[in-house]
């Protein structure tokens, strides 16, 4: 069964939305650092970190109150919904997405995948506890705290009364809800796939990345990016618009090293290179988003599978050897495309695209 | 297939003491040694006390190549979070019991781990935090963050035991122990991997303590499912987890399996964030699609291991949902909840029960309701059995979860 790419929707510091984003990066636009409106990034060693600015939530949903939702959920919902509804799958009023028709409620697989979940509501949460007492703290501020935080306010806000999964990884865990998305739909468990990534920045993790010594390389960012996937069947019966065909998902765990790594895949690091016309680097207009960038990295080949181009300013300037830090590596040919994503404890994993 | 497991709970280190006390009617709940509870209303919980016999039982941190199957510790670290231990000690089990320690080391990118976690290191990710607030990001042990990122502690307890497949962790709240095993499952159907150990962890800490003390889930003296005393819910720790393989790999290990996993269903009340839907749609849903999946009837399924946390609010919603998939049918199902007696073991709860529903199956013993006395009219219908092991021996069995943010997931087993 052929899987497709659907829709597609990114909340990020370069824009809402796929169009506003996608002419950003063709433009050029990078990411700026600047000071964080949240916490110092004095000690961090940094020139600034990529922030999305506060949504306006009410313009992309209605009907939810998004007010006590941490960013990483509301990044989420906001994305999941510009998704839906860029690929034509939800109902809207006034331009804003009021959730999705309950049959394809039923039948929509959400997967989201986070590396730090909703850090700033567990360091409230913390910070309660040390100055009220351990038996005087918030008990939404716990629920918000919880990973699947995210989960829940997108299955709230849109209607989604499918199997969710909310999935822990580093910066490769957003090609995994991809793969996993599609496996489920090949296996019948779904009929459509609401599958991203999201992240909020946090001071106490980017200093504690500081001190591991690992903060080096792309502006440290946040936003969600969110994919439609279906069935090609139920596509084409909708006569939906797809940007391209999910191939292939391999993943494990690698003890001996990079390049076995990706030799665990059949290929190998080197033979990718050869056969690919481009290595294509994200990292200036995503930054280090951790799951969030992964999933962006599937959504910008999603769109350069789509317009059988890959902009200049995407195009990798600094050879293949390079690991990506802080999302995943992109290798483009003339009509397929390789991301492979790798994480600090060497699990691997590769999504393989082609053009439909 | 399932061609093994491995348990650590309040009450046993490895699933078979653990099992001989539940079925006995033994409860590992006790007062929390962990942490200061005085300040909270409740002050019991099922902590697994003696951590260092786990660790000398199973060594972690260093390499081993003569015993416990032979595996080799691939990290050298020391120093993990009590999750991390839970799931290394429970996956070692698993491996030992279904003499996997072969098929690891010759195809180890053929076994996967899939696993379930609703806090991860939170133990360390509250030291850590604490030192941060006290003297400054500069100062605090920043290597407390390594074993608390939640991936983390699967992925390295995957290294550790040289897995070499698909690597997963799953936080659906507390439903996250029975999603792992649908996520498992995918893998093996879709021909990625022979072997996945699948199920969850967690570990007892101030955090989630005083998370549920503020949502006053907590039971304020003992935990009653489906009681009409009942008044919430007691947190334990420790992990389960079950060895799937593929029916052709079992069989060419000449392994005989006794028992299957027939069917893992999800499903999402988008209801509430902490409260489940009174009507039980989600779980029902969930409910009815595991047995659609698992082509059996309700009449078929002889033992339901129940969510039951003994919340006033989840076990009016289960016994609905029940009800509703259940029907007349009802009557003859027994059901039970194990969380009185090994506490509620949040993502780890769902890998811990499937293990005890499929040992339920393979003993022909249905475990006991710690506490549970007069059954709540809410709940009426339910045939739950009360403080010791019924002898019975069903050919199916259901094994629920649902977590926060209305997160329902649901496995079907079946005697082979």
């Amino acid at each position: 069964m052929k899987v497709l790419v659907t829709g597609i929707g990114i909340v990020s510091p370069l824009g809402l939305g796929r169009r506003e984003v996608w002419e950003a990066v063709k433009a050029g636009r990078k990411l700026a650092p600047a000071a964080s409106t949240r916490f110092s990034i004095e000690g961090l060693g940094i020139p600034g970190v990529a922030e999305v600015p506060d949504l306006d939530m009410d313009r992309i949903l209605s009907g939810v109150d998004t007010r006590r939702m941490p960013r990483v959920s509301q990044f989420a919902c906001a994305a999941a919904a510009l998704a839906l509804k860029d690929a034509g799958l939800c109902e809207s009023a006034q331009g804003r997405t009021v959730g999705i028709d309950p049959v394809i409620g039923e039948r929509l697989m959400l997967c989201v995948a986070s590396t730090h979940g909703s850090a700033e509501h567990a360091v409230k949460f913390h910070d309660e506890m040390i100055d009220y007492g351990s038996g005087k703290t918030s008990a939404m501020l716990f629920a918000t705290s919880t990973y699947n935080a995210p989960i829940s306010a997108i299955a709230q806000s849109l209607r989604v009364k499918g199997p969710c999964h909310a999935i822990a990884g580093g910066c490769e865990a957003g090609i995994d809800v991809v793969g996993l998305g599609a496996e489920f739909i090949r296996a019948g468990l779904a009929d459509v796939a609401l599958v991203g990534g999201t992240e909020e920045l946090s001071g106490v993790f980017l200093s504690a990345y500081r001190r591991f010594g690992a903060l080096g390389g792309p502006v440290p960012a946040e936003g969600a990016c969110f994919l439609v996937l279906e069935a090609e069947s139920a596509a084409k019966a909708r006569r939906a618009v797809s940007f391209c065909e999910l191939t292939s998902y391999e993943t494990g765990m690698c003890p001996h090293g990079m390049t076995r790594q990706v030799c665990g895949n059949g290929g190998s690091r080197e033979k990718e290179e050869r056969k690919s016309k481009c290595r294509m680097n994200s990292a200036p207009f995503v930054g280090r988003a951790f799951a969030m960038s992964s999933a962006a990295d599937v959504a910008f080949s999603s769109m350069c599978l789509s317009e059988r181009e890959v902009p200049e300013a995407l195009v990798g300037k600094g050879g293949t050897h390079a690991i990506r830090q802080g999302g995943a590596d992109v290798f483009i040919a003339r009509s397929d495309a390789t991301i492979v994503g790798i994480s600090w404890t060497r699990r691997w994993n590769v999504l393989g695209l082609s053009t439909t | 297939m399932v061609t093994g497991y491995g348990a650590v709970t309040a009450l046993g280190r490895d699933a078979h003491s653990t099992w001989r006390r539940l079925c006995a009617g033994e409860s590992g709940v006790a007062q929390i040694t962990l942490f200061d509870a005085s300040p909270f209303y409740s002050h019991e919980a099922a902590e697994i006390k003696d951590l260092q016999g786990i660790s000398t039982r199973w060594p972690i941190g260093r390499a081993v190549s003569s015993n416990n199957s032979g595996l080799q510790l691939f990290d050298g670290r020391a120093s993990l979070d009590r999750g991390s231990i839970f799931l290394r000690a429970a996956c070692r089990e698993a491996v030992h019991s279904a003499d996997l320690a072969e098929t690891i080391r010759v195809r180890p990118e053929r076994v996967g781990l899939v696993a379930g976690t609703t806090l991860g290191g939170m133990t360390y990710g509250t030291r850590f935090y604490r030192e941060y607030r006290a003297r400054g990001a500069g100062r605090a042990h920043a290597s407390l963050l390594r074993d608390y990122l939640l991936h983390g502690q699967t992925e390295c307890a995957a290294r550790s035991l040289g897995i070499g497949g698909p690597v997963v962790t799953v936080t659906n709240a507390c439903a996250a122990g029975t999603s792992a095993l649908g996520i498992a499952s995918a893998f093996i159907r879709a021909g990625k991997a022979d072997v996945v150990l699948a199920g969850g962890f967690d570990s007892f800490c101030e955090f989630i303590f005083a998370g549920f003390s503020s949502l006053q889930a907590i039971a304020r003296e003992k935990c009653r499912p489906f009681d009409r005393r009942r008044n919430g819910m007691v947190l334990g720790e420790g992990a389960g987890i079950i060895a799937l393989e593929s029916g052709l790999n079992a069989r060419s290990r000449e392994r005989v399996p006794r028992t299957e996993l027939l069917s893992v269903a999800d499903s999402c009340d988008a209801y509430h964030i902490t409260r489940p839907d009174p009507g039980g749609e989600g779980a029902a849903r969930a409910m009815a699609r595991a047995l659609k999946e698992a082509e059996l009837e309700p009449a078929e399924i002889g033992y339901v291991n129940a969510h039951g946390t003994g919340t006033q609010s989840n076990d009016e919603a289960e016994a609905v949902a029940l009800a509703k998939v259940f029907g007349a049918e009802l009557q003859n199902v027994l059901v039970s909840s194990t969380k009185a007696a090994v506490g509620h073991l949040l993502g780890g709860a769902g890998g811990v029960e499937a293990v005890f529903t499929v040992m339920a199956l393979e003993d022909g013993s249905l475990p006991p309701t710690t506490n549970h006395d007069v059954i709540a009219p809410e709940c009426a219908g339910l045939q739950v059995i009360r403080s010791r092991a019924i002898e019975r021996r069903v050919d199916a069995a259901m094994s629920s979860s649902f977590g926060f943010g209305g997160q329902n997931s649901v496995a079907v087993f079946g005697a082979v």
